[in-house]
């Protein structure tokens, strides 16, 4: 497709973005009838709260957050889908609501849990659509389908339909479909949403290379952190429509960096009585324990092991990045409780 | 000159235009060639779907020897032009929901033309056009057509042909346009609305194909003006039969009244959908926001 952005411009801009959701309330009760006709009641739902962000060229960037956290309000306001309340947004200078038509030739848009492909087709009948629709030329239309046909494993269901298709296999058309006309960011919404692990496995290591290789843009956003950790250099962390976090995956452990898990193998099956550590599972004769750092050094710990008969091995590692997340998560539901 | 033609954003919407005109008729093609079994059986049904709807009142006119003011080949002839619009509706707007819009705004699917870089309203001509599997009823309607003017003996000329090919896309564009304005309803319930463009749609199915000469002017006024069902076959039928219909549209000579009114709802309909599509730009659809699917 012939390049009409303009190469010094950064990826993409959001600048003090806010989004604005009403929530009708329904009380259900026969006394509300009139009040529900005449003033409905009304909730105030901030999915973007004064949000303000930039994404480098090239970058890989993870975006996550809770359920309701503005992930996918997000997506939808970069693709021109929906508008903020307030604020301004630039996907390589253009904004996706007034230009929409000239970026669309330029970003990629896949929603994990939605299908682009035309469901009673075969997948190279969509591909060959969107062709038209996007106005290909035909040299880089046929280089890229040899390119996903090959790297996304789609020889054997090209000419299935998509309807037949399996949710991995859906997946990797609807991803194939996504890059023909070679777009130069890609914004990807929970696409690993219900694969199996080999599915996973493939589609993130095709996202790498194809970030590596081609420098495209990928903006994803997904639940599996070990999945993002994997794909993305940088992660934004949202909660309640604002950043959280904003670094990589390295500053983000460092940020809960007290946080450890000690894995205790017994002779027997009989759980050890730890003071100063959280108990959070048995394995058999493995016994998993969480303790902070920062309230317990490391001498007391094994201070406190020291004690314990029966030890037959002692493994401390810094706990899973899900276990961090989610303890973020959980301090940002309930800061009063931590 | 040329050069800034060919850039002319207008130029360039008319070859997309055209280009995904293509893509569909492809696309629709190869759905007979490879469902032949399945494409020919919708063809089935819908060649008895455009008998049964004019066979009902065709033999209350035998019955009779004509109603509201039309003797039975008048009558013919307002039912093959009425099957015509259907057949016409049916090839631009029979796939992928674009007729049944509402479907497509309620359940949040405008995500995926948003999405694509071609113009909202380029989508919604081409994305229904179905030239192979959606033909039956315009053939039906066009030998319905011949044999009810050889009835007729009417003195077709080239002017006249013209006169009745406008006439059903002015048909056809009020049932669209007025089927859209409801939809839009959609855009504020999308829940509640998902399948209103169907009752629109019925509204002109089960209504247009019944001659109004019998009717008093004040419903002939209102079913020529605020529910326009009567230019969905009557009207433009008795103009082109060179009648003078009843009340108050009697001095009215084609195409002034059909075309006016199609220019209007035509109008009111992109106005109107704009500003659904602004409000489903600024509130989303509720059903697919993240505070819960569908």
């Amino acid at each position: 497709m012939q390049k009409t952005v303009r190469p010094d411009t950064r990826a993409l801009v959001i600048d003090d973005v806010s989004k604005i959701y009403m929530q009708w309330q329904r009380s259900g009760r026969i006394r509300d009838i009139i009040k529900n006709l005449r003033h409905p009641e009304k909730k105030e739902i901030k999915a973007l709260d004064h949000l303000s962000l930039e994404v480098q060229r090239g970058e890989f960037l993870a975006y996550a957050g809770a359920n309701g956290a503005g992930k996918s309000t997000t997506i939808k306001i970069l693709s021109g889908i929906l508008q903020p309340t307030s604020g301004k947004v630039e996907v390589f200078g253009r904004s996706p609501s007034t230009e929409r038509i000239e970026l669309m030739k330029h970003i990629g848009v896949l929603f994990g849990q939605r299908t682009e492909l035309w469901w009673d087709h075969p997948v190279i009948t969509s591909y060959q659509w969107k062709k038209s629709v996007w106005n290909i030329p035909e040299e880089i239309y046929e280089r890229n389908l040899k390119m996903v046909t090959e790297l996304l494993d789609l020889g054997d269901i090209i000419h299935t339909f998509a309807r037949e298709l399996s949710l991995g296999q859906r997946m990797r058309a609807d991803l194939g479909m996504l890059l023909l006309h070679e777009p130069e960011i890609i914004f990807l919404d929970e696409p690993t949403l219900g694969l199996d692990v080999l599915a996973k496995r493939q589609m993130i290591a095709f996202l790498k290379r194809y970030n590596r290789e081609k420098g495209t843009t990928i903006v994803v956003t997904s639940h599996d952190m070990d999945d993002l950790e994997e794909m993305a250099q940088r992660i934004i962390l949202l909660s309640n429509g604002r950043i959280a976090f904003d670094g990589s995956f390295d500053a983000l452990r460092q940020a809960q960096d007290s946080l450890c898990r000690i894995n205790i193998t017994t002779g027997d099956s009989q759980r050890p009585c730890l003071e100063d550590m959280k108990y959070i599972r048995s394995d058999g004769n493995v016994h998993v324990f969480e303790f902070d750092r920062s309230q317990n050094g490391m001498h007391e710990i094994l201070g406190e092991l020291a004690h314990v008969n029966g030890i037959e091995d002692i493994e401390i590692k810094k706990a899973p990045i899900e276990e961090v997340i989610a303890n973020l998560y959980l301090s940002w539901k309930n800061p009063i409780n931590q | 000159m040329a050069g800034n033609f060919k850039n002319n954003r207008h130029f360039q919407n008319l070859k997309t235009l055209f280009r995904l005109l293509g893509v569909y008729t492809k696309m629709d093609l190869m759905w007979f060639l490879r469902d032949t079994r399945y494409c020919l059986l919708q063809i089935a049904a819908d060649t008895i779907s455009a008998a049964a709807a004019v066979s009902g009142v065709f033999l209350l006119s035998v019955q009779f020897g004509g109603i509201g003011g039309m003797n039975e080949n008048e009558i013919l002839f307002m039912l093959s032009y009425a099957t015509m619009v259907d057949g016409v509706f049916m090839i631009f707007f029979a796939g992928s929901n674009t007729g049944s819009i509402s479907r497509v705004i309620g359940r949040g699917q405008l995500d995926h033309a948003v999405i694509q870089p071609v113009p909202i309203w380029i989508q919604l001509i081409t994305g229904g056009f179905s030239p192979v599997s959606g033909s039956s009823m315009l053939v039906c309607g066009i030998a319905l057509s011949i044999y009810s003017i050889q009835r007729l003996h009417l003195n077709v000329s080239i002017m006249w042909i013209a006169a009745y090919l406008f006439s059903v896309i002015c048909s056809t564009v009020i049932i669209v346009s007025v089927t859209y304005i409801v939809s839009c309803l959609a855009f504020y319930a999308p829940a509640a609305a998902e399948e209103i463009s169907e009752v629109a749609r019925d509204l002109f199915t089960s209504l247009k194909s019944y001659p109004l000469g019998g009717t008093s002017w004040l419903w002939q006024t209102v079913f020529c003006t605020i529910i326009p069902v009567g230019l969905a076959a009557w009207f433009p039928s008795s103009i082109l039969l060179f009648q003078r219909p009843n009340g108050v549209f009697g001095g009215v000579r084609f195409p002034a009244l059909t075309s006016a009114v199609a220019a209007v709802v035509l109008i009111a309909a992109t106005l109107l959908f704009k500003k659904g599509m602004n409000y489903y730009a600024k509130n989303g659809s509720p059903r697919y926001s993240g505070f819960g699917h569908r």
